[in-house]
């Protein structure tokens, strides 16, 4: 079974907070992906994961900073993701922290400071705000398959301006400068324009 | 089971285990009056372990336990007393330690063994004065420390017990990995003691139809033929399997407490109940503590085993 919509999502990482809480446990994570996006109300839709950016962890002045999400995730909670799983129905690994290779190449610029975070109790969920959704789902759509990607209808409902997706579209290129996605970056930038006229 | 309801469970689950624990030391010679006595086979080990673990709620068990030590020690097999020890709570093993004193202050060098530096300086006894007499050797609940009297201690005497004990309605067979699980020794322990019992004809290993398309050597013991000789009655109440009862009282009882000092909403509380549960199925399925097509349809959750609690509650009351 999926996660249905926002609503979904959020049953579900409140409950994974809630068993984290009954332990005295605490996380804080960073999420992207279709879970975001519907978490921030541009879409309601049917996801499979959650997918982790980061983890967080105040520093001296308390300020959250993020950092690379541990892989394999902190046992307590995979145990609590995977018990919530079961009860839910979901797949056994719909937490994952499977967006953690976009350190080795890079954030889009100050992402930490524009996160939305939300208190599930031992679970504290920052979401990346749409600006930088725009970059990942730019970056998601034009590695998948392009205009026809369930990303490109997320950026579409993102609604980026010409300026946002030029931003988007240069940090992208700095990802991955081969042609081949010079080419797929062009036509889902194309797409997106002629679909918001 | 909401919240608020947990301290009147854990009072009510607490008093009939101590309840109980008195009824068992009772059966085997403590000096205690009124409560009845136990049905079901004591485990003499099982029952100082949780005596001592339980002891904050009722210190009179250290005056019995003490008392029945001195008298009644070489009756117990302190390696067992070691090995179970492990899955006890570690104040149980602290306390232990300080029982070892008393053993060995009665002469018994086994218990050295089990002296621990960790051990607390001691157990609370009151005084001296006798609370046991020599354990009377004369009914199904003292069947373990009658065969030990007369076969010694240790596993032989006590492998023998269980197979005796698991006989309740019908021929049972057990493998050498459930009787090691059951009476605490360890599985070559066991294989070697229930051939020599088998080849004695103490006890039976299954005939050409009887399980033999097990691949796993079974042994069984008919209680019918020992009761004679025994002279401990006809009637049956079964083996008790005390360890893990009173492992999962300990283990609800913990639970119950830790309810008070932390925040658990509904959902995680079901979670932790239906863990509970599973880890402890043994206590409640053994003997139709729960009927077990109830159990197999039952939804696991805090409602499910304040239902179990209370049957385990009935189940100890009426035929433990």
């Amino acid at each position: 079974m999926e996660l249905n919509g926002p609503e979904g999502i959020r049953d579900a990482l409140r409950l994974v907070g809630e068993l984290l809480q009954a332990h005295g446990l605490q996380f804080r994570i960073v999420i992207i992906g279709g879970a975001a996006v519907n978490l921030l109300g541009y879409v309601t839709r049917a996801t499979s994961d959650v997918d982790i950016l980061a983890f967080a962890e105040p520093d001296r002045q308390g300020t959250l900073r993020l950092r690379p999400p541990d892989e394999p995730l902190p046992k307590a909670l995979e145990e609590a993701a995977e018990t919530v799983a079961a009860d839910l129905g979901l797949d056994p690994e719909w937490l994952n922290a499977a967006p953690a290779s976009q350190w080795r190449t890079g954030l889009p610029p100050k992402l930490e400071s524009r996160v939305h975070w939300t208190d599930y109790g031992g679970l504290q969920v920052g979401l990346v705000d749409r600006y930088d959704l725009i970059f990942f789902k730019l970056y998601a759509a034009v590695d998948d398959s392009g205009p026809e990607s369930v990303h490109s209808q997320d950026l579409l409902a993102l609604s980026p301006s010409d300026d946002e997706l030029e931003i988007a579209a240069a940090w992208v290129r700095e990802q991955d400068p081969t042609p081949v996605i010079a080419d797929t970056l062009t036509r889902v930038i194309r797409h997106v324009r002629i679909s918001r006229a | 089971m909401s919240a608020s309801a947990a301290p009147d469970l854990a009072t009510e689950v607490r008093e009939a285990a101590i309840r109980h624990l008195w009824r068992q030391w009772q059966a085997v010679g403590g000096a205690v009056s009124g409560p009845g006595q136990a049905n079901a086979i004591v485990d003499p080990e099982v029952l100082i372990l949780t005596s001592l673990w339980i002891l904050d709620h009722e210190r009179r068990l250290a005056d019995v336990t003490g008392s029945w030590v001195r008298i009644n020690s070489a009756l117990l097999s302190i390696q067992r007393l070691g090995n179970l020890s492990r899955q006890f709570p570690e104040i149980a093993i602290e306390r232990l330690g300080s029982l070892a004193a008393v053993g060995l202050a009665a002469k018994d060098i086994r218990w050295k063994s089990l002296r621990s530096k960790r051990a607390s300086s001691d157990l609370g006894m009151r005084d001296n004065k006798v609370r046991a007499i020599e354990a009377p050797l004369r009914s199904w609940a003292t069947l373990m420390l009658q065969l030990r009297r007369g076969m010694g201690v240790g596993a032989k005497a006590d492998v023998l017990t269980y197979l005796l004990g698991i006989n309740v309605t019908g021929l049972e067979w057990a493998s050498v990995a459930t009787i090691a699980e059951e009476t605490g020794y360890t599985p070559a322990a066991v294989r070697r003691v229930a051939d020599d019992l088998a080849a004695a004809s103490f006890i039976r290993v299954p005939g050409t139809g009887e399980g033999g398309r097990s691949l796993q050597r079974m042994y069984s013991a008919d209680p019918a033929a020992w009761v004679q000789l025994l002279r401990i009655g006809t009637h049956q109440p079964g083996w008790g399997y005390w360890r893990e009862r009173f492992l999962f009282v300990i283990a609800l009882l913990q639970w119950l407490e830790s309810l008070r000092s932390r925040k658990v909403s509904a959902y995680a509380r079901d979670v932790e109940a239906r863990e509970l549960l599973t880890r402890h199925i043994g206590a409640i399925r053994r003997d139709r503590v729960v009927d077990p097509m109830e159990l197999s349809g039952a939804e696991l959750n805090a409602e499910y085993l304040n239902r179990v609690a209370k049957a385990l509650i009935n189940w100890m009351g009426n035929r433990g």
